[in-house]
């Protein structure tokens, strides 16, 4: 159950940069996996880098979200690649993603090879473990969802109450009007796309600790990423927080008493949403 | 198009390939076949219906598995019998998946499409009892119509019977799909892509449509999917992997969508240049990404598109209509001859006749309308009826609810209360495609076209649908004389005779204009309502156009016309009776010559002017 919490809260950071993209750039990014997989692989780097370095131990989730921070500099430039397409069809953006997605394996191929790339044990366990109930968790998951918790609230407040946040939403509303008030749109895409390549690498980032970073990585989560904007609604970041936490203890809850069913469940609940919700269940009517 | 001697040099070339290329090159040939017959079906959905999907690889994988399940565990050998049942079970997997599927477009389906593809992905993997998991099923070699060719060795077997035993399967699939795309269905579903909306006015059910493509695009992909897994004799998850759909796509791109031939030389070009690039790098798949990236970037018409500027049938998939009909100056110069307006009869009407002199009967009523959208009343209990042989005005300031009112009469928006009579029958929220059936056809306030579509298909589209067949997916519309001859004999109603194989998005604005209504004209319809039909036109042509759209109607046997109009000497000009709408209900409901005289109505609708 905790255990999906925390694959939920690392979901969440994914699937918040899918619909933040989606939302103001009206493209499905496919390639949110590719980013999410690209700051696991850095994260694990840096830290084992952090470690030789002499940095205490202790402070190893600092070091992963400076790294996923860090790798966010990807941004801008892969954001310019995308610009030519914005004023076409979906299917274009969305199968311009997808040579992203292509490249992206490659490029983590080159650096990091095939082989699995892992932080050891002691790493993940250095806060120690608590009992819940008959069940041991590793404090890391707790941080980790907690961290989670506060970038939501963090995306929140700044979507909600600043100049930025204003303007983005102004965007996502009506990209024309917002233009013709005088809102630079490239600019404003450019930073919302690294805000939303920053949410995956940071979510990739933060889950090495427990599990090792491999190739299938970013294209087995962008099908569950998928899976959490349809169950909350495309373009809603509420959405995005329930479908990750349905989608995480769904999954957890799966494994637990039918693993064959895992990912079927979560199918079900998707084909189910979309057939008696189609705007998922959060859904702004604009979605 | 590419032309018949290409074609023929084309399967000359692939004929001879196991006779004189290296061996290596026929076996490389062979998925080729495979991917063609599926990106066959693939792209009747996106090439032609618009609907594009990331999860075709599930009936890929679903033909494979068909096949091993088969040969492997049922020891049926007859490549036939694995061929039918493939179809088959396609197709029964993809009604169902379909229906569901079709309920959505753009965005969504592609997001539906592929979560289906991963159920199907996680079914394999998950139920290892069943489906063999990761390892996948052996598919065993099979007999080519009942001959097992036992003396020949593995790759003897595939590089030669079964080589073309796959070529001919292919260009079956390929004539068979040659004959759904030129067929009545297939420009239904052409008609789709363009303007989904319009389309079903003109009385495509485009649901079913789409539907029917996606069964079809089903069992291609079934099919497809048995090719495939003879050669590698073996079926695995990964075939339904939604990265194999994504490249299913790649390939239809790279060889250009908007083309026919453009999957088969998809699927060729991909194999070709995968196996070369393979061999020099490892790290093919950025190559192929860069690729991909390209082909998105700046030839989004694919390897065919290279060959043909505008040759392609399909034009670039845009944004929906609406934002980019502005700006032009349209003119009708064909229609207009002089530069002096036609003078305005008075009171000509439909044939002249005044209905009044005789008892009509009542087409169309509306008891007691409501419609509010919110706190918003649109319509405050209207209540209208509308006679054979009327030409009725609707007029009122802007939010009077006159658009309102001709929506909740045409069916597309449901009153909130209130009754809609047509033919004493309700059809409150009957949907466009019924109401074209019925005898109703409408043109909206924006001009509506299928921007891609030529003139003679606009209007074969509804020709096709009042004729009852548009459910016809073999039949060869151009050789359908009843059709053709109908489509020019409403084009010379409209002075668009000349142009029948104008694309609709190269047409001056006021020949669009014209296309659109008549393309509602040519459902002969009993009721039309026309919204604006001279909005965005020049005063000049605004006669033009009225006049042909009177003498169109008169000819064609279109009963009752009702507009929506704001030009009021179109208004007096043209109308039997004018009904004045302000701020949701009816301020009058009387000929011309009596709202003139009202000078209440005067004053709040039309204005000092009259």
């Amino acid at each position: 159950m905790l255990g999906g919490v925390f694959h939920a809260a690392v979901l969440f950071l994914v699937a918040a940069g899918l619909q933040l993209v989606f939302g103001v750039q009206k493209i499905l990014n496919l390639a949110c996996g590719s980013f999410y997989a690209l700051g696991a692989y850095f994260g694990v780097s840096a830290v084992s880098w952090a470690l030789a370095m002499g940095v205490p131990a202790v402070l190893f989730p600092v070091v992963l979200i400076l790294s996923g921070l860090l790798l966010a500099v990807i941004g801008p430039p892969v954001e310019r690649l995308l610009r030519p397409i914005y004023d076409r069809d979906e299917s274009f953006q969305i199968l311009l993603t997808f040579a992203l997605v292509l490249m992206f394996e490659d490029v983590i191929r080159f650096f990091w090879g095939t082989a699995p790339h892992q932080l050891g044990g002691a790493v993940y366990l250095v806060y120690g473990q608590v009992k819940v109930g008959a069940v041991t968790i590793p404090v890391y998951n707790l941080v980790v969802i907690a961290a989670s918790a506060v970038i939501a609230a963090l995306m929140g407040w700044l979507l909600a109450r600043t100049r930025f946040g204003r303007i983005v939403r102004a965007v996502a509303e009506n990209r024309r009007m917002a233009e013709a008030l005088g809102v630079d749109r490239a600019r404003v895409y450019s930073r919302v796309f690294t805000l939303g390549v920053a949410l995956g690498t940071v979510g990739g980032a933060l889950v090495i600790p427990a599990t090792a970073a491999v190739n299938e990585m970013g294209i087995e989560l962008i099908v569950e990423a998928f899976a959490v904007v349809v169950i909350g609604g495309l373009g809603s970041m509420r959405g995005a927080f329930a479908g990750a936490l349905v989608v995480g203890v769904l999954k957890a809850v799966a494994i637990a008493t039918w693993p064959e069913l895992e990912l079927l469940a979560i199918y079900v609940i998707v084909i189910g949403v979309l057939v008696l919700r189609p705007a998922g269940l959060f859904a702004r009517a604009a979605a | 198009m590419i032309g018949r001697g290409a074609l023929f040099v084309a399967l000359l070339a692939v004929a001879v390939v196991p006779l004189a290329g290296p061996v290596y090159y026929a076996t490389l040939m062979l998925p080729f076949f495979a991917y063609g017959v599926a990106l066959l079906g693939l792209n009747l959905l996106f090439g032609y219906t618009g609907l594009l999907s990331f999860g075709h690889a599930l009936f890929v994988a679903l033909g494979a598995y068909t096949a091993a399940a088969l040969t492997s565990a049922f020891a049926v050998l007859h490549l036939e019998v694995a061929l039918t049942t493939a179809a088959v079970v396609g197709a029964a997997i993809a009604l169902p998946t379909g229906l569901l599927c079709v309920r959505y477009v753009r965005i969504y389906f592609g997001v539906l499409t592929l979560a289906l593809g991963m159920l199907f992905y996680s079914f394999l993997f998950k139920f290892y009892h069943l489906t063999g998991g990761d390892e996948g099923m052996r598919v065993l070699r099979p007999t080519l119509l009942g001959q097992a060719f036992s003396s020949l060795d593995k790759v003897a077997f595939l590089t030669g019977p079964y080589y073309y035993y796959a070529l001919g399967l292919l260009m079956l699939a390929a004539l068979a799909m040659w004959r759904v795309v030129g067929s009545p269905f297939g420009l239904g579903l052409r008609a789709i892509r363009e303007n989904p909306d319009k389309a079903a006015f003109l009385g495509v059910d485009v649901r079913r449509a789409r539907l029917a493509a996606f069964v079809i695009a089903g069992i291609y992909g079934a099919v497809g999917g048995v090719l495939l897994a003879v050669p590698t004799g073996l079926a695995d998850p990964l075939l339904a992997y939604w990265t194999h759909s994504g490249n299913l796509v790649f390939m239809l791109l790279l060889g250009g969508f908007a083309h026919f031939f453009g999957p088969v030389v998809g699927a060729f070009v991909f194999i070709f240049l995968q196996d070369q690039v393979m061999s020099l790098t490892q790290y093919w798949r950025f190559v192929f990404g860069a690729v991909l990236a390209v082909v998105v970037i700046f030839f989004p018409r694919g390897l065919m598109g290279l060959f043909s500027s505008e040759g392609g049938f399909a034009p670039l998939p845009m944004p929906p209509p609406g934002n980019r009909l502005r700006g032009q100056s349209p003119r009708i110069d064909h229609i207009r001859g002089g530069e002096t307006p036609p003078p305005i009869p008075p009171h000509q009407g439909l044939r002249g006749q005044s209905p009044r002199s005789k008892v009509s009967s009542t087409l169309l009523e509306a008891v007691d309308v409501r419609k509010r959208y919110g706190d918003v009343v649109a319509l405050d209990g209207v209540s209208l009826a509308l006679h054979e042989g009327e030409f009725v005005s609707i007029i009122g300031p802007n939010g009077a609810g006159k658009t309102t009112l001709v929506n909740v009469l045409s069916g597309l928006t449901p009153p909130s209360a209130g009754r809609i009579l047509f033919k004493g029958a309700a059809i409150a929220g009957v949907g466009p495609v019924t109401l074209s059936r019925l005898g109703m056809a409408r043109t909206f306030q924006l001009v509506n076209v299928f921007p891609g579509l030529s003139v003679a298909d606009t209007l074969a589209v509804a020709v096709v649908s009042r004729l009852g067949r548009g459910h016809r997916v073999l039949a060869a519309l151009s050789r359908d004389g009843e059709v053709r001859a109908e489509v020019e004999a409403v084009a010379a109603l409209f002075g668009l005779g000349d142009r029948l194989e104008r694309l609709a998005r190269t047409l001056p604005q006021g020949d669009k204009k014209l296309l659109d209504v008549a393309s509602a004209f040519a459902l002969h319809p009993e009721v039309i309502l026309l919204d604006e039909p001279t909005s965005g036109v020049s005063t000049r042509d605004k006669h033009a156009i009225m006049e042909v759209l009177v003498g169109a109607a008169a000819r064609i046997g279109i009963k009752t016309i009702v507009q929506v109009e704001h030009d009021m000497d179109i208004v007096f000009g043209y109308s039997h009776r004018i009904v004045a709408l302000h701020a949701g209900r009816v301020l009058a409901d009387a000929p011309p010559d009596v709202i003139r005289a009202d000078e209440a109505v005067v004053a709040t609708v039309i204005g000092k002017r009259a």
